[in-house]
């Protein structure tokens, strides 16, 4: 009942779009797009801002293969979406699994976005997807995942030099985090008078920010990289 | 005085009770590291579930590193008893067996036997220390491998690259040293008032328990008075794995534990140069 | 300070508290002899001893030894010490040998193998050098602690109570090693004990203290000489012998008597009257001795102060 209820209501925001391309088409483009590479290799640096956790930036490798084998590799602990940033655009390859709503436009990163809702029509992890969708160059900017797992994930993305790739430079994770404290047993009390580093985020949201540069592309990349 | 520190050295090191020490250290870390080779992947994951639920966390986790933070951790307490056995026994033990009338009667001052005792008592504390940096991080880095440290504080996770961890902790096992120094000039300034070998040890024990049990209780009336306990003070090894590093504090720390050093050998040296031997 | 005297006190003073352990205690004792020290217990002996090896610190006065002030020359006048204070102090979980090395050490000596094993011979310790301390019997100890006492060749050699716990072998053994000491190595030894009769066996010289004041001092012969003797009589007939001397004004010379003799208080010069009155009054004896024991004249000093 709620799925038919919120069914009705994109469709009067679709009605309210006064966009040219229709959903369908503007996720066909963004397939094209992303089909263009089959697997890449880069430089990461990955940023943290995690409640509870006090944790410095790390340096790593990504190695990535269609449609949606993402690994990344450092010498240190890393704390990692459970989603890899290609789950949205693997969900998206899938038409016949969901169904595309226009939700209007928006501005992102100072481009005018076409926002997408996307309702699943299988039993799925799932619930909600959302997606900003630039229509000129086929790149999803921004998008908005809900699932029973793991709540709501966000992610931006900044694209820059390899934007025809539909590579970004930057993506930008926002994680909703629950409640987290060390167990009393094994904590130790630094006596550290500073207040603690991490946080600064909203309440119960944490952000990971990975930085990919030396794009290597389409080098016929076998799955061993992928295993553990 | 060379001669001297050799001397005390040569009965440190000939007493069956200096190997106590080295023993229970090597007991405790090689049952700690045991345990954890057999059950640390449980004990992560009690501590990490929560976070779990939100991330994947990549990495080596149970590492050396991690390891040997644990049993610093868990050595805390025992550390200052395992010093006290043998350096709260440099004076009063020779006054209990009588010795101290051959070692008084001789050509070196009272001062020079008191200065070799406090430097032959500060390298078995040394000697201690290695042993246990020796066990506790050489042996476990072996075992378990290198990584980032894990520093689970009780309002945050710290996470230190393993590029950042050793200095830290060459650094906590040298200011660890200093600490127990303390431990070493206290019951040494109590081994010069006693005439038998346990009421120094069981002093010196009895005030570290009742110091840190003070410095744990959040009284109001007792907040004025925590910042003058060395054993306040002496945890200070753990904030060399604050992120920031909590400079100012640790200086502070070491200034106030240097001062207890010396009022604490001041007072031995002042109570020793007078004391009659009449035993 | 006297020409012969390896050790002058002048004006000594210990207090406790309020109590004066000693008191104005001025001592001369000369180089090269035996010097018995003596004084009931609490006399202040141990603490006089105590404070000539700066184990005990003076409230007040001077100690010289060898000419040097023992407050400005400590360790020049130590270095030519050996003492043993009660008893020898050993480190009883290491070997003699080890004992013996440390306190070399603390002489600042680095005495040869050979010298070491020189030592253990000399006091009857060879083939033994190795084993623990914790081992060794009473009188082994004893003998370890003049091996001590001697490592470093001193000049002059303190004995607080050596004799404790000796066996009457190990006793002579002692005297004979002190004797040997003065005489062959030329060592003057302060020796305190309690057993007046070795004192009396061996000293030359001595000094009595009482409540922390020397009462009397002097060559123990020249002391002794002036004090009254012990006349030990054995009558033929105990019974006629004693009841003639209850009769008569020797009755108030008497001392004691068993059943084999009677003893009297008498000065040298009344030996003869009395061997006249025995043989006045017709009682034959076998023997009429005289003893002057160093108990007799201690106690009486020691009493009247």
């Amino acid at each position: 009942m709620m799925k038919y209820k919120l069914f009705l209501f994109l469709i009067w925001c679709h009605g309210m779009n006064g966009s040219a391309q229709t959903p369908q088409e503007l996720i066909a483009k963004v397939n094209k797009n992303f089909n263009g590479v089959k697997d890449y290799s880069a430089d990461l640096m990955m940023n943290f801002s995690i409640p509870g956790v006090n944790i410095e930036p790390m340096a790593g490798k990504v190695f990535y293969k269609q449609p949606d084998k993402f690994r990344v590799r450092t010498k240190g602990i890393v704390f990692l979406p459970k989603q890899n940033p290609y789950y949205a655009l693997a969900l998206l390859k899938d038409t016949d699994a969901y169904t595309a709503v226009s939700g209007g436009m928006e501005e992102i990163q100072a481009v005018n976005c076409s926002v997408i809702n996307i309702i699943p029509s299988k039993e799925n992890d799932l619930i909600l997807g959302k997606f900003w969708i630039d229509a000129a160059n086929g790149l999803v900017i921004k998008s908005q995942l809900t699932t029973k797992s793991n709540g709501t994930v966000s992610i931006e993305n900044t694209f820059g030099s390899m934007r025809t790739f539909a590579l970004p430079d930057k993506i930008v994770f926002t994680i909703d985090v629950a409640k987290f404290k060390v167990p009393k047993a094994v904590a130790v009390d630094l006596n550290s008078k500073s207040a603690p580093k991490s946080g600064g985020n909203p309440k119960g949201t944490g952000i990971i920010s990975l930085q990919f540069s030396k794009y290597v592309l389409n080098k016929k990349m076998t799955d061993d990289v992928f295993k553990d | 005085m060379i001669n001297l520190i050799k001397l005390e050295l040569f009965k440190i090191v000939t007493k069956p009770r200096s190997y106590l020490g080295f023993l229970a250290i090597t007991v405790v870390v090689i049952l700690i590291q045991f345990a954890f080779y057999v059950d640390g992947k449980q004990y992560i994951e009690f501590i990490f579930q929560a976070l779990q639920n939100s991330f994947q966390i990549e990495g080596n986790i149970l590492n050396g590193s991690l390891i040997c933070f644990i049993i610093l951790q868990m050595l805390i307490i025992q550390m200052p008893l395992l010093v006290a056995l043998v350096t709260g026994d440099l004076v009063s033990g020779e006054a209990a067996s009588g010795t101290i009338r051959l070692l008084l009667s001789k050509t070196y001052s009272r001062g020079q036997i008191l200065w070799a005792k406090f430097i032959a008592g500060n390298i078995y504390t040394f000697a201690l220390i290695l042993w246990l940096g020796i066990l506790a991080l050489g042996i476990g880095l072996w075992v378990f491998g290198t990584g980032d440290l894990v520093v689970l504080k009780s309002d945050e996770l710290v996470i230190l690259r393993a590029d950042d961890v050793i200095w830290r902790f060459l650094g906590a096992f040298f200011v660890a040293f200093f600490s127990l120094s303390v431990i070493t000039t206290f019951s040494l300034m109590l081994s010069c008032f006693a005439d038998n070998s346990i009421t120094p040890i069981v002093a010196s024990m009895s005030v570290i328990i009742i110091f840190t049990i003070i410095g744990t209780l959040d009284v109001q009336l007792f907040d004025t008075i925590k910042p003058a306990l060395f054993t306040t003070h002496m945890i200070i090894w753990r904030n060399l794995f604050d992120n920031p590093l909590p400079t100012s504090q640790i200086v502070t720390s070491f200034a106030i534990l240097f001062g207890h050093i010396v009022l604490f050998l001041s007072v031995a040296f002042w109570h020793f140069k007078r004391k009659d031997i009449q035993n | 300070m006297a020409n012969n005297s390896i050790i002058s006190i002048k004006n000594l003073n210990k207090f406790y508290g309020s109590f004066h352990v000693i008191s104005n205690l001025n001592l001369e004792i000369p180089e090269g002899e035996v010097f018995g020290f003596l004084g009931p217990n609490g006399a202040g002996k141990s603490t006089t001893l105590r404070m000539l090896l700066t184990l005990i610190q003076p409230t007040s006065g001077d100690i010289w030894v060898f000419n040097k002030n023992l407050k400005t020359d400590r360790r020049e006048i130590l270095q030519q010490i050996g003492s043993i204070i009660e008893k020898p102090d050993f480190y009883l979980y290491l070997s003699a040998m080890n004992n013996l090395k440390i306190q070399a050490g603390l002489s600042r000596l680095r005495p040869s193998k050979s010298k070491l094993f020189e030592m253990f011979e000399l006091v009857g310790l060879k083939g033994r050098e190795q084993d623990k301390v914790k081992a060794y019997s009473h009188g082994m100890k004893q003998r370890l602690g003049i091996a001590q006492t001697l490592i470093h060749d001193p000049r002059l050699i303190i004995l607080d109570e050596p004799t404790t716990g000796l066996d009457p072998q190990g006793i002579i053994d002692l005297r004979n090693m002190i004797l040997h000491l003065k005489n062959d190595l030329k060592k003057t030894i302060v020796l305190s004990s309690h057993i007046l009769s070795e004192i009396e066996l061996i000293a030359d010289s001595m000094t009595i203290i009482n409540n922390g004041k020397a009462v009397v001092q002097g060559k123990v012969g020249d002391l002794l000489s002036n004090e009254d003797l012990i006349i030990s009589i054995e009558p033929q007939s105990m019974a006629n012998c004693l009841s003639a001397i209850q009769q008569s004004a020797w009755q108030k010379k008497w001392r004691a008597n068993n059943k084999n003799a009677i003893e009297l208080n008498l000065s040298k010069a009344e030996i003869p009257e009395l061997n006249k009155f025995l043989l006045e009054h017709n009682l034959p004896t076998y023997s009429v001795s005289y003893k002057r024991t160093l108990e007799d004249y201690f106690l009486k000093l020691t009493s009247q102060n």
